[in-house]
């Protein structure tokens, strides 16, 4: 199936696009788009979104649609889904 | 509280004259404290509209002098003031715009020492500030004294805002209850980018001061201005939240 995913903030510094569509197994849930989108673009994406127990970090906002989505609700996602991920700001002065 | 006096039934015409706002909205601007901290790129224009709407009452928090790499966008810093106090100048511009409000003009950021003290005096909170320190301090007391927060904030092209509401809406720590290991104090900005969500912001604090129209309680407006694409999005509280899941 296919994703159409927005990033926002320094997950779009440390990607270099603000939008891409993926293509992602038809029984995929939230863990494993992250999982496809650390992959793709290495460590430095890993190191922002991800913990030491490679859990998406709390303060990693993710909305599927227009609701916000927590990692351990971990839903599933269904084909032609919006899906957004902001790292945190705080700009400021 | 005083009434609108004749002269700022004048100055004020205009906005009052906005469909169902009228002098009733605009007396509860004048009966209103806000807080604005910090008063920089995001912060000077929130204070600077909320100045020029008749806020009767504005405490501003902004420590150090001012830079030359400020006046790209922190609007109430002045050319002829660099290396000076940077509250200074934050006040003279205030006051030159409008002298019949009151400003308390603190000459420094919001800290552990200062925070509660400045939130507990505020009906609304504008959070302006650059460091996730900073902010999570004010959500913690305007969660204690349930106030209104209004969280404008923006990195790069990219900005947000929404309204915390205390026991009906996320908290900031709802949100964010980690400091954000990968938030630096640095980052690339333009002045009309931090304006354009400051003004935003200054509308939130207007609207939930006088009862006008929906605000974004419960909604995070997430904008990227680098494309002009804008997204209202649904936030959740968090059960969990060591700050707000005791209040309903
Ligand atoms: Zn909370």
């Amino acid at each position: 199936m296919k994703i159409h995913l927005t990033y926002m903030a320094q997950i779009k510094t440390i990607i270099g696009i603000g939008k891409e569509t993926v293509e992602i197994d038809d029984s995929a849930h939230a863990q494993d788009l992250i999982n496809l989108i650390c992959d793709k673009y290495g460590a430095d994406l890993e190191k922002l979104l991800l913990d030491d127990n490679k859990r998406l970090r709390r303060v990693i906002l993710l909305f599927l649609g227009d609701e916000q989505c927590f990692w351990d609700d971990n839903p599933a996602l269904t084909d032609q889904q919006q899906v957004t991920f902001m790292s945190p700001i705080a700009g400021g002065a | 509280m005083a009434d609108l006096t004749d002269h700022e039934l004048a100055r004020y015409e205009w906005q009052i004259d906005t469909p169902g706002f009228g002098p009733e909205r605009q007396q509860l601007l004048k009966d209103a404290t806000v807080l604005v901290s910090r008063v920089g790129g995001v912060g000077s224009v929130v204070a600077y509209e909320l100045a020029a709407a008749g806020i009767g009452n504005l405490i501003l928090a902004h420590g150090g002098n001012i830079k030359p790499s400020d006046l790209n966008r922190q609007l109430l810093m002045t050319h002829e003031a660099l290396g000076t106090p940077r509250i200074e100048s934050i006040e003279k511009r205030l006051k030159d715009l409008n002298p019949h409000i009151n400003l308390s003009c603190v000459n420094a950021n919001i800290n552990s020492d200062n925070a509660e003290e400045l939130v507990k005096q505020a009906d609304v909170v504008v959070d302006c500030a650059p460091l996730f320190e900073e902010r999570i301090l004010m959500n913690k007391y305007v969660v204690k004294y349930n106030k209104i927060l209004v969280e404008a904030a923006m990195y790069d092209m990219d900005a947000q805002v929404t309204t915390i509401v205390p026991g009906k809406t996320p908290c900031l720590n709802c949100l964010f209850p980690e400091i954000p290991p990968a938030w630096k104090r640095k980052f690339p900005v333009f002045g009309a980018t931090s304006g354009t969500i400051a003004c935003m912001g200054a509308l939130e604090a207007i609207k939930c001061i006088s009862n006008y129209g929906d605000t974004l309680a419960g909604k995070l407006l997430l904008c990227n201005f680098h494309d002009m694409e804008f997204t209202k999005v649904k936030i959740k509280r968090d059960p969990q939240c060591p700050v707000c899941k005791h209040i309903s």
